[in-house]
Parts: structure tokens; sequence; C-alpha cells
């Protein structure tokens, strides 16, 4: 959103002309709706760009893509648009995008540099920190072990909570001083922790010291994808068979962009993943093509239809 | 031997290859049980000696086939006969284990070409008693030889365990394929021939 | 029962039985006696094969054989025998009161098929007469 006129601009990338008059003239219909103002601009130029799928990816656009899904069975899948357009669709795209630019100006400056905080004093491996919020609950951190503990009563499932807005700005980094009666918590690795902090990071796009083009490399398996995003899974296959950037990834792993932010903020912190050297790309292909030479039980062209046969003799939905 | 379709149980003694295996067959597994002779390296009454075998018909009416092999060491001349032509390996780890770590490394270490390639996961048992070592250290001892390995705690007597762990597993196959497909038409899989 | 804990008397008892295949048959090259799940208890052999390794083979083969047996419906599988070229090995259980013991036979090619399954068995009843009695007087003790 500009936040000097409040306006948030839009445009259309790889779609037929009458799709574009088509849904200019609905988000016109419904911009009483809206949370701002809109105006359709090119797409060089748009906040937000509706593209198709199919066409190739747009080059020199800054906007934040939205797919338009050609899928009749298609459920609404967050960050795209199903045609014939859904009016709900283009409302919750607006609303997210508002939500999410408002969020970027006051939170993420909090967010970014605490992100930072953190990652520098793990890095460095010193001494131990409070994490305290508002209310006086926290974490504490032992960077040299990277370890932490609760400061309260131990509650795993309010860790995704400790990232969201509304508590980033209460949240106030200092140094600890064990006093005996605390000697005992019970100490965990610090991964869960910087897992949810990665997620919550992905509102404000990728982590400040990484670039949207780097491409990123599998170090170890992220056991804790299970704790989300929820093509946590693919992504992390899709990346353990390449090194690839972020948009490169949510292509391979078939989930939004967004996802695999989040996806890489998580593993980035926890070290699951790091940056590739650019000749790494090429060497591990290399490799993979000599592993395939021995002649192997199974046509290629016959896999797909294989590994669905399996899944569903297996009850999995693929 | 271009119809066959295989995967593979591995991993340490107790470890529940067999429990895994007779979770999900829908023949009567074949297994060759004998007496376990050797407390010390595992408190139970039997232990694989050759092999199980249990089979899984695909909707194609292809059959899958699901080999287990015998854990300890001494067996590991099975392994390969065991893993030819195999689709995918998983590797079973017991945490009760004295060094499920140094396990991990003995068969990632005998099923390195498949782990490289992308059709293996590894699944730990017993976690539920015995936490440590923790999935990160296993994703650590992973790192530090150098292969990325999916790992994930599996109970091999619970049936969606055994078809979680195949479900990550049937992706990572998935992906890898895909992606020797688009590097040029490489034929994938067939990874590890009986002599290798 | 762990062979860690089998007395060392019979092994003794059970290598003197090994030796002696080994020595009366001219053609044997080698004899291994091993736990059903495959761990070495006594062995002799002339050439290189590592023991270690031949005695869990004995006992994959000896399980296999017995599973091939039982699927196909003939009945209790007596002995396992593997030719080559070079020669021949065979294998079968130890008759006792409790499977616990495998025992295999190595021999040059040109050794009599007949005399060679003659005198294993010869051994392996004898070395199953010595675990019996081991383990009946095992049980007395208890
Ligand atoms: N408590 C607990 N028991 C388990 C778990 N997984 C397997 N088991 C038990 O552990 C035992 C495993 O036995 P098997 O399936 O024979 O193990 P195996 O891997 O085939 O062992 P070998 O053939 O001897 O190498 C069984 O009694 C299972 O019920 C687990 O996660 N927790
Ligand atoms: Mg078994």
């Amino acid at each position: 959103m500009d936040p000097t006129k409040g306006v948030v601009t839009y445009g259309f990338h790889g779609m037929a002309d009458s799709e574009n008059v088509l849904l200019q003239s609905m988000i016109e219909r419904i911009s009483r709706r809206l949370p701002a103002p809109v105006a359709r601009v090119p797409a060089r130029d748009a906040q937000l760009v509706f593209f198709d799928d199919a066409a190739p990816r747009p080059d020199g656009i800054t906007g934040r893509l939205v797919r338009v899904v050609r899928d009749m069975d298609a459920q609404r899948f967050s960050g795209g648009l199903r045609m014939p357009p859904h009016v709900t669709d283009l409302l919750d795209i607006f609303a997210e995008f508002v939500e999410q630019e408002t969020y970027a100006e006051t939170g993420c400056g909090v967010m970014k540099s605490l992100v930072r905080s953190l990652h520098d004093l793990f890095q460095a491996g010193g001494a131990p920190h409070a994490l305290v919020d508002g209310d006086g609950a926290g974490l504490i951190l032992y960077p040299a072990d990277r370890q932490f503990s609760w400061s309260g009563p131990d509650d795993e499932r309010l860790l995704p909570e400790w990232f969201q807005s509304h508590r980033l700005r209460g949240l106030d980094l200092r140094p600890w001083a064990a006093s005996t009666n605390q000697q005992h918590r019970k100490r965990r690795g610090i991964e869960p922790v910087f897992w949810h902090m990665g997620l919550a990071h992905a509102r404000c796009g990728l982590l400040p010291w990484v670039g949207r083009d780097d491409a990123l490399k599998m170090r170890a398996w992220p056991y804790l994808a299970g704790q989300g995003p929820a093509g946590a899974i693919r992504l992390a296959t899709a990346l353990r068979a390449r090194p690839q950037n972020v948009a490169a990834l949510a292509d391979a792993a078939r989930v939004p962009e967004a996802e695999a932010v989040a996806f890489a903020n998580a593993a980035l912190l926890c070290g699951f993943v790091v940056p590739a050297i650019p000749t790494e790309t090429y060497a591990e292909r290399g490799e993979a093509n000599t592993r395939g030479a021995d002649p192997g039980p199974v046509d290629a062209t016959r896999w797909p239809r294989l590994l669905g046969a399996i899944r569903s003799a297996l009850g999995i939905s693929a | 031997m271009s119809g066959e379709l295989k995967l593979l149980f591995a991993g340490a003694m107790g470890a529940g290859k067999t429990t895994a295996i007779r979770a999900i067959s829908e023949i009567a597994p074949i297994t060759t049980e004998a007496t376990n002779g050797d407390f010390t390296e595992c408190d139970k009454e039997e232990t694989t000696v050759a092999m199980d075998y249990g089979e899984i018909t695909l909707p194609t009416g292809e059959k899958l086939r699901l080999y287990g092999t015998p854990g300890q060491a001494r067996f590991g001349f099975m392994w390969p006969i065991l893993a030819a032509g195999a689709l995918g390996v998983v590797i079973l780890i017991d945490n009760s284990r004295p060094d499920p770590l140094a396990d991990l490394e003995l068969y990632i270490d005998a099923f390195r070409a498949l782990a490289d390639a992308g059709a293996v996961i590894v699944g730990v048992g017993h976690m539920e008693s015995c936490p440590r070592p923790s999935l990160e250290a296993y994703a650590e001892r992973l790192a530090a030889l150098d292969v990325v390995v999916p790992v994930m705690p599996a109970d091999a007597r619970r049936h969606s365990d055994v078809v979680g762990m195949l479900e990550i597993l049937l992706q990572q196959i998935e992906a890898t394929w895909a992606y020797d497909e688009v590097m040029g038409g490489v034929s994938a899989c067939g990874l590890m021939g009986a002599n290798s | 029962m762990s062979v860690r804990t089998l007395p060392l008397e019979l092994i003794a008892d059970l290598d003197n039985e090994v030796r002696g295949l080994h020595a009366r048959v001219s053609g044997v090259i080698g004899c291994v006696l091993a736990t059903t799940d495959g761990r070495q208890v006594s062995a002799v052999v002339d050439n290189e094969a590592d023991p270690q390794r031949v005695s869990a083979m004995v006992g994959s083969i000896v399980a296999l054989g017995e599973t091939i047996g039982r699927e196909v419906m003939i009945g209790r599988t007596q002995f396992v025998a593997v030719s080559a070229v070079g020669g021949m090995i065979l294998l079968q259980r130890v008759p006792a009161q409790r499977d616990l013991l495998v025992v295999g036979t190595l021999a040059r090619h040109n050794t009599n098929l007949g005399i060679l399954l003659h005198e294993t068995g010869i051994t392996a009843v004898a070395a199953g007469k010595i675990l019996d009695e081991w383990l009946g007087r095992d049980r007395q003790s208890a």
C-alpha cells in the first residue's frame, strides 16, 4: 500500500484482455467492500499482479504475484485466484495484502531486529539471556548450548504464539543471571523457538541476510517440518532433491511462495538449510546423473502411475 | 527384473523391521526367525536370520514386495542381496539400544547409494521411553556424514506410523525421479546392484 | 541362552566333534558349528574363508532352506547343499531338544556326497547329544 496515498495498485500479466476487463470491473464493483481504495496500473508498477499460471514467470515486476488458478476443483489456495473469478478470493487477496503491508510498516522493523539479535547472539554463543514479554512471561536462552527453557510453566503449545505481531512490541531481550531456584528448569534444543520465529518472519519476507535469488541447500533434514507450514514436507523434499531459490522451490513443491518463504526462514534459522555456494548446484547435478547409470527395475515413463498405485494401495492421498 | 517393485526394511536388531512388514503386508509374512541367543544385543525371543517377506497388491494388479533384513552386522552380507533393485529403504533405529547413532551410521553406510539418491528414510522407534538421542542429534549426525535423509519418530507397531514413513519415502523418490527426468531423462532408480 | 554363557567345557566338547569330522573325512576342508542366529561356536577352516562370516551365512541359509521347504509343502527340511565348481558345502540343523545350533561342512569337489552327508549327520547328532546333556544338567542345577 502506498502509505502516502493509501491506494493499493494492481495489474495483470499474461492474461487475455477480456479477462483483464472482467476482473477489473469486478474489482471496481466490490471496491466499497475492500479495505483500501484500489487502482489499476501497468503490471510493472503494480503492487499486486494477477498473472496466469501458464504464462512464463514475469520479468521486471516487483509487486506481489497472485496466481490465477484454472482448475475448477481447486480449493482456494492461499494467495491464488480461481478463474472464473470468485468474489471471496478477491476480497481475501486484497485484505491479506493490506494487512501484511500495514504490518510490514510497523511490526516488521521489530521482527527483523529481534531475529537479527537472536541470530547473532546464538552465532556468538554468548551468555544466557531472557526474552520477556509485556506480562513478564519469558524464555530463557542459553546460546552456548543452543538451548532454551521456559521461565514459567513448560508449554510447548505456546511457542507459535510467541512471535505473533501483537506480542512482538512488548518483547525484550536482556542478559539473564541464573538464580539458584531456576537452575533446574528443563532445557531443550533451541530449534523449535527458531522454527516458529522463522515462520512468523515470513510476513516480513525472507530473513534480512538472505536474498530472494540466493540458492538454498539442505544440510540436515528439518525434522520440525510437522509444525508447519502445511507444505513443509513437500518443500523439504524438493529442496533435498536440489539446491534452488525460494521462487523455484515454491514452484517445485507446488505451494504458494509465502509458504516457501516461511519454510526457508525457519529452516535457515535452525541451520537445516544453508545458502548454497553457486558452484554446488552444478556439482550436485553431475552426481545425480552418474548414479542413475544402472538400468533400474522401473522404466521412467511408468513411475507416475506406479507411485500413484502404491499410494492408493497404502491409502495415502497424494 | 523389469517387473520388480520392492521396498526394503533395514536397521538395528529389535527396531521393528519384522513388525513393520507384518503391519502392512496383506499376506501372512514369510519369516526366518531363529531363537535369539544374544540377550546382550537385544532382549527378545526371536530374531530374523535371513529375511522377512510380505506383499501388497496394487490397483494395477502388480505386487509391491516388502523385504526385511536381519539386523545384526554379521548378516550384512544379506543387505545388498535384498537391496538389489529396491525402490527405497526404510531404516529403523531402536532408540533404546546402547548407541543408536552408531547404528544409524552403520546402516547409512550400508545403504549409502540409496541414501544419496533420496531413497532412504530413517524411522526412530522406542522414542516414547527413550527420547535421547533426539531427532536433532540424528539430523546432525546425518549432516556430519554429509547426507540428507528424512528422520522421524516411528513406532513400527502402529500401522499409521509405518504408512507415514512410506508416504515421505515415496515423496522423496518422486522428487528425485522428477529431477532426473528434467536433467536429461536418466533412467530412475535401480540404485543398488547386488554386488554394490 | 547366550553364547557368552556357553561354558568352556561344552565348547571344548563341541570343538572335539568339529575337529573329529575334519580329521576323519579326507575331503573335508572345513566345519563350522554356529548358533541358529548365526554366531560362531566352533570352527576349523583350512582355506581363507572367515568362519565368523560363514557362521552367519550358515544360520541364514538353514533358515531359508527350512522356510522354502515349508513353503512348497515338502515337510521338514533335512539339509541344504550348495555345489560349486571348486567344492561343496552342506548345511543342517543340529537335532536337539532345543533348536540352538546349526552345522556346515565344507568339502572338496571330488568328495562323495553320500559320505559327506552321513558324516555330517553323525557329527550333528553327536553335537546334539552334547547339547542335550548340558541342557539337562543345566536344568537340574537350576
Ligand atoms: N515400546 C516400543 N516397542 C516397539 C516399538 N517399535 C517396535 N517395538 C517392539 O519391538 C519389537 C521389535 O521386534 P521385531 O519386529 O522382531 O524387530 P526386528 O527389527 O525385526 O529385529 P531383528 O529381526 O531381530 O533384527 C517388537 O516386540 C515390537 O512390538 C516402539 O516404538 N516402541
Ligand atoms: Mg526381524
